[in-house]
């Protein structure tokens, strides 16, 4: 056992400490989001004074990347809208993800695995890996938005302020009623991010990883298109969810119980694709 | 020219330009079908409205279920036209791209230099990578049309349906769509090709600054969905004019209406940047 955690260890060490420009990279475009939605929320105030008098909340500022899109309706004539930022964010995490595990195999990592004398060590060590990088990426985005929120006068409160709808063109019809609290929504993105990485690393195993990534832009696109409870892709849709919409929302209770079963399928057929592959003789 | 035909050849015959091809016409096969299949239900819808003699209940919209509408760069509530095109630009470089980097890292492009000169080698390599990129995405798109073409009649568009079209009076080319629908869906498939070789022939040349295949592949890809945010956000606020290759390459307007200039402004310095990033680094760096 002494030997895993010191193989989790390596794994943060290597791949979340030494890679910190990619932790400093969603430090900063967060940021960035962070200073669109404020100029976007004061371009509101122009044409709706009143849409000023209520202060930016750290909620909202953190919403605004993990929004997505509302409901799009085949058939009904109107071109689809892909989240532009929402997927940028998804697909970022997926990319600064996608090769470490893959690296590590074709390196330094088949010493660790062969010295381990379990496989098993070697994959259960890169998911925790993943995880605590999808932790530490979602935690700079925090920590981003909170000191954006200190530096502009905002509200340190995880309660969505009634202009974020406009901000994100939402129907106002569809929405329940106010307040909104992004609590839930913060759990349920970074778990449904770490099911994409998950799967993507799994297929890696399998395929290559350029076509693996391929795979997790599908799953992100198609949730875009269709509301479907089997696409994840839309547990990480916030606007999407039930802290949102009233008629056919996404359940976060039900996101909370089925993307951990998806993890978790995803890890055993990791630990079956590890225990019979050919590690040595992998093609690069 | 040998040169360039030995690298085309290169290109070809690789598994990863047959597994590009294979996804893109995937995407515009499935497209096709699931296209036909939703005209021959509003067809069956059709006969409800039309009476025996000829006369109908209500307006059916022939002119609507149209191939210039149902093709895959036409079609503006189909998820496989989404994906083709967000899949554009790694369908392009995903085939010859890489092949740089490769080289470099194995010391092969030393043999390369030696036997052809820097810049006929290099001139050779970014030829094939923009033709394959090209193919790529120019092939799916063909098929595409032909199996549309096949089942769904070729009805002149009609200006009143402009919403089912997506071509309003400022987009790109819409006097050739209401006028020669045929030419413009041409001119749309080889504006997408052209993109794609431009962007394929970019990607390569990242290769120089020593990145590694899956920055230059997929990072080059991130950067695009970036610009797509940033783009988006300039749009609403200054000008509408689409700044996106994800939406611009489309023969309908998803967004903001493209602009002739823009368009073409965007492919020259794309592919400019490539031409000078290859010859700069290409003829200065040390490849011994």
């Amino acid at each position: 056992m002494m030997t895993f955690f010191k193989l989790v260890l390596f794994d943060i060490y290597n791949g979340i400490v030494k890679r910190w420009r990619y932790v400093l990279l969603f430090f900063l475009v967060t940021l960035m989001t962070n200073v669109i939605l404020y100029i976007k929320w004061q371009n509101l105030g122009v044409d709706i004074p009143e849409a000023l008098s209520e202060r930016l909340t750290f909620g909202d500022y953190i919403l605004y990347p993990m929004a997505g899109i509302r409901e799009y309706v085949p058939d009904s004539g109107m071109p689809i809208v892909v989240p532009a930022l929402w997927l940028f964010i998804v697909l970022l995490t997926a990319y600064v993800t996608l090769h470490y595990a893959d690296d590590d195999l074709h390196g330094f990592g088949v010493n660790t695995l062969v010295l381990s004398q379990k496989r098993i060590y070697w994959w259960l060590s890169k998911c925790c890996w993943l995880f605590c990088s999808i932790l530490v990426y979602v935690a700079v985005m925090c920590v981003s938005s909170l000191l954006f929120v200190w530096i502009s006068g905002g509200v340190i409160s995880t309660q969505i302020s009634q202009t974020m709808p406009q901000i994100l063109e939402l129907n106002p019809r569809e929405l329940v009623d106010a307040p909104w609290d992004i609590t839930g929504a913060l759990c349920l993105f970074p778990l449904t991010v770490f099911a994409v990485c998950l799967i993507q690393t799994l297929l890696s195993l399998y395929i290559r990883p350029l076509l693996s990534f391929v795979v997790s832009a599908v799953i992100l696109l198609m949730s875009a298109y269709a509301q479907n409870p089997w696409l994840i892709g839309n547990y990480a849709m916030t606007v999407r969810t039930d802290i949102f919409v009233e008629h056919t929302p996404v359940s976060v209770s039900a996101g909370l119980m089925i993307v951990p079963l998806i993890c978790v399928a995803a890890v055993a057929c990791g630990v079956f694709r590890i225990n019979r592959m050919d590690i040595i003789n992998r093609e690069a | 020219m040998k040169l360039i035909k030995i690298e085309m050849r290169k290109a070809l015959q690789g598994k990863p330009f047959l597994i590009s091809l294979v996804i893109g016409v995937t995407i515009a096969v499935l497209g096709a079908v699931f296209a036909i299949l939703q005209e021959y239900d509003i067809w069956h819808a059709w006969e409800k409205i039309i009476n025996a003699d000829g006369t109908m209940n209500s307006n059916p919209l022939l002119a609507v279920s149209s191939l210039f509408r149902v093709w895959l760069g036409g079609n503006v509530d189909s998820v496989y036209t989404m994906v083709f095109y967000y899949f554009l630009p790694l369908l392009a470089a995903l085939p010859y791209s890489w092949s740089l980097r490769s080289e470099l890292k194995s010391g092969f492009v030393k043999h390369m230099v030696l036997k052809c000169g820097r810049l006929r080698y290099y001139f050779a390599k970014f030829s094939a990578a923009f033709l394959t990129g090209a193919v790529t995405v120019f092939i799916p798109l063909v098929i595409n049309y032909i199996i549309v073409a096949c089942f769904v009649p070729a009805r002149m568009p009609d200006p009143g349906d402009v919403i089912y079209h997506a071509v309003y009076r400022d987009f790109l080319f819409s006097k050739l769509f209401y006028t020669a629908p045929l030419l413009f869906d041409i001119v749309f498939m080889l504006l997408d090709a052209l993109f794609a070789g431009v962007w394929a022939s970019f990607v390569l040349s990242l290769a120089f600054f020593g990145l590694n295949k899956f920055v230059i592949l997929i990072g080059s890809y991130i950067c695009l969905l970036f610009h797509q945010y940033i783009t988006r956000v300039i749009v609403a606020y200054r000008f509408f004019i689409e700044l996106s290759p994800f939406d611009f390459l489309r023969a309908y307007q998803s967004g903001s209406p493209p602009n002739g200039l823009v368009v073409a402004a965007t492919l020259l310095v794309i592919f400019g940047a490539g031409v000078v990033v290859t010859v700069v680094r290409g003829t200065h760096d040390d490849v011994f």
